[in-house]
């Protein structure tokens, strides 16, 4: 038996200003090493160079090398923060909620005094604002960060530009949480239009696809009631809609918007509205909406153009990809101390030891 | 040398008793409702089901020119379920199985059996937690939101169940000339966390199991019911930290009619126990057993209406 298996290799290109880096893996590691390719062996003074991790060490500390003169001279570096954070999705690390002092009701830009271990893409819950309680539970994408000032929740703010209304937010908390990972899943909404075709706004990245069948819980006080319950609906109802759920005909989740767009009429409807914060907090339940099936793909659906409700895809698209799954995954987190330099072409391997016959008292 | 109980060699002082401790198992609870569902080897590994939606009612009568009335049109719907494979083991030196005095393969063998089943049921519990519709508990009186569920909470899911013509899962537990005991309706399931006992038992109307008229009927996982509600309860039950209004945990308790959500298992891939003794897997000295199991399963809601997620704090 060999000491260590290879799991894989993986590479990526840093931006201009670097970000964490979630790697997806199929096994749960116990070394990893991060090099940086474009600078290694070049005169440039560079942080991160070459990174590491072993299972023995804490979650989210490192060892490392950098270049910390023009002469190629490397020096050691170690930390215990910003390193390497090894997530199983089927048992994430939890975290402490954090204060925060407002919240923009329209840029939702949520100022805090601490943003310590919050990148952009991370997954945030929002925990009793004073003056927005509506907020509270719901699970949002951070979009920027800017480091013990703020955080944006770019697709509420996209949902908000939409029509979505939300008094400003005084204090309360966020708190950092990784999402449950079964496919696909339900979703929050946070505003739904008034149209021939409407669309649906999220806080975080939405998994449905065009052509999935899609229903709705909007609770009374919401309004847009109607798209409660569509399953159960027959054709030729009142609302003289498709019988049955809606159909998913365009899907985007891009930087700042969450959202997909329906097969169903709203414009007879109530007005989709979140109750004020008062009135939520007098007892209410969310409006959300869930997957309920397989449906014809739509033909010309893409993150720009709405699918045709009536023309099929060519050849007939049987919707395989929205599939009831388990997309579990193990990540490593590349926090910002070893995710390498700005710009640099940056490779990372990962092994696992073959035998750890750990068994205790046996 | 004085003799005492303290200058006694360790093997004298010492008995191995050769009866093992019990280890503690969750209940499993999320599968009780599931529809089973065999999905045959070599036939891919997505299974569909459908589903014809219901047609409109036709009220109008012909008129007396007997003309044929306008056509409805028959509607499908597919629920498709994905399955993965599971797998896990244990290494065990020959050194340890040879010089232990415990059979340690053994209780390798009934560990390993115990994730398998507990892996199955928290698979089922995260897919439900995924999926299913959500509705807050906001009888109570805690301040929070969701409240802590009260028997208000209990019929307005029951209502929802109802109105989408969710069929019954258990069937009503008749009165008896019993004393203390009271009859329990023809009910739904619910399957929610060991920590929601407390907040059953301040229940108003709660009827604990031991209080029904007949037990012959229930399952040891049981805790009681409420109006049309049997409550099952797991140690592994679902819980979302912090997500309540104020930031404290929530219990989803979720609350199932008939046919509304499934597992599917591979006719070739049911749950497996694999040992492979030492001289395997690169073990040219033979110093190392393997002791593993793996399954097939994939899980899914079926009827959206039919499973909801009845969400209460308090616990």
């Amino acid at each position: 038996m060999l000491p260590y298996s290879f799991i894989g290799k993986w590479d990526y290109t840093n931006p201009a200003t670097p970000v964490a880096v979630n790697i997806p893996m199929t096994d749960r590691p116990d070394y990893v090493i991060v090099k940086n390719l474009t600078n290694w062996g070049d005169t440039t003074a560079i942080t991160a160079l070459e990174s590491e991790w072993f299972s023995s060490m804490a979650q989210g500390s490192y060892i490392g090398k950098s270049q910390t003169i023009t002469t190629d001279a490397l020096s050691t570096t170690t930390g215990t923060s910003g390193g390497f954070t090894f997530i199983d999705q089927t048992n994430p690390p939890t975290y402490a909620r954090v204060a925060i002092t407002a919240v923009n009701g329209t840029t939702f830009v949520v100022l805090t005094g601490t943003t310590t271990g919050i990148n952009v893409g991370d997954f945030v819950r929002l925990i009793n604002v004073v003056g927005a309680h509506e907020l509270s539970g719901i699970l949002f994408q951070v979009t920027a960060v800017n480091a013990g000032v703020s955080i944006t929740l770019g697709m509420a703010a996209t949902a908000a530009t939409a029509g979505w209304t939300i008094a400003n937010g005084t204090t309360g908390f966020y708190q950092k949480v990784y999402p449950n990972f079964m496919y696909p899943s339900l979703r929050q909404v946070l505003y739904i239009t008034q149209a021939t075709q409407a669309k649906v706004y999220f806080g975080r990245p939405n998994d449905f696809t065009p052509g999935e069948l899609v229903d709705f819980q909007i609770p009374t006080p919401y309004g847009m009631t109607q798209l409660s319950n569509l399953t159960a609906t027959p054709q030729g109802g009142p609302t003289g809609n498709p019988p049955g759920a809606a159909r998913v005909l365009q899907t985007i989740n891009s930087a700042t918007e969450s959202s997909i767009v329906i097969d169903y009429d709203t414009t007879g409807f109530t007005a989709f509205a979140y109750p004020t914060s008062a009135n939520f907090a007098g007892g209410h339940s969310p409006a959300v909406c869930f997957p309920a099936g397989s449906g014809i793909v739509p033909a010309g659906a893409s993150a720009t153009v709405i699918g045709s409700s009536t023309i099929p895809q060519s050849p007939p698209g049987t919707n395989l990809v929205d599939a009831f799954d388990n997309r579990a995954q193990y990540v490593m987190n590349l926090g910002l101390n070893v995710v390498g330099a700005a710009s640099a072409h940056m490779v990372v391997m990962a092994f696992k030891a073959d035998f750890n016959n750990a068994i205790t008292n046996a | 040398m004085t003799v005492s109980i303290a200058s006694l060699p360790p093997q004298i002082q010492q008995r191995y008793n050769a009866k093992l401790l019990s280890t503690p198992e969750h209940n499993l609870i999320h599968q009780l409702f599931a529809t089973p569902v065999e999905l045959p080897d070599n036939q891919g590994f997505i299974d569909r089901q459908s589903r014809y939606d219901r047609l409109d009612l036709f009220e109008v009568p012909l008129d007396d020119g007997q003309n044929n009335p306008p056509p409805q049109q028959l509607n499908r719907v597919d629920v498709d379920c994905r399955v993965r494979v599971y797998a896990t083991y244990i290494v065990l030196t020959r050194q340890v199985t040879i010089t232990n005095e415990d059979p340690v393969l053994n209780s390798a063998a009934a560990r390993l059996g115990q994730s398998l089943r507990e892996t199955q049921d928290a698979l089922q519990r995260d897919n439900l937690e995924a999926t299913a519709s959500i509705i807050n508990c906001v009888g109570g009186t805690n301040g929070d939101i969701p409240t802590e569920m009260t028997i208000s909470d209990v019929d307005d899911v029951f209502t929802v169940l109802q109105n989408n013509s969710g069929e019954y899962i258990t069937n009503i537990v008749e009165a008896d000339l019993r004393f203390g005991t009271s009859p329990i309706g023809d009910a739904y399931g619910c399957m929610l966390t060991t920590r929601m006992i407390p907040v059953l038992y301040n229940m108003t109307g709660f009827i604990k199991k031991f209080q029904y008229p007949n037990i012959s009927q229930t399952l040891s996982v049981e805790i009681g019911g409420a109006n049309n509600v049997r409550f099952f309860a797991s140690e592994q039950g679902s819980v979302s930290l912090n997500a309540s209004l104020l930031g404290n945990d929530i219990a989803n308790c979720f609350v199932a009619a008939k046919e509304a959500y499934k597992v599917v298992w591979q006719a070739g891939g049911k749950a497996r126990f694999i040992y492979l003794p030492p001289g395997y897997n690169n073990d040219p000295c033979m110093l190392r057993h393997t002791a593993g199991c793996s399954f097939y399963q994939g899980q899914c809601i079926t009827n959206d209406l039919w499973i909801q997620n009845l969400r209460s704090t308090g616990i």
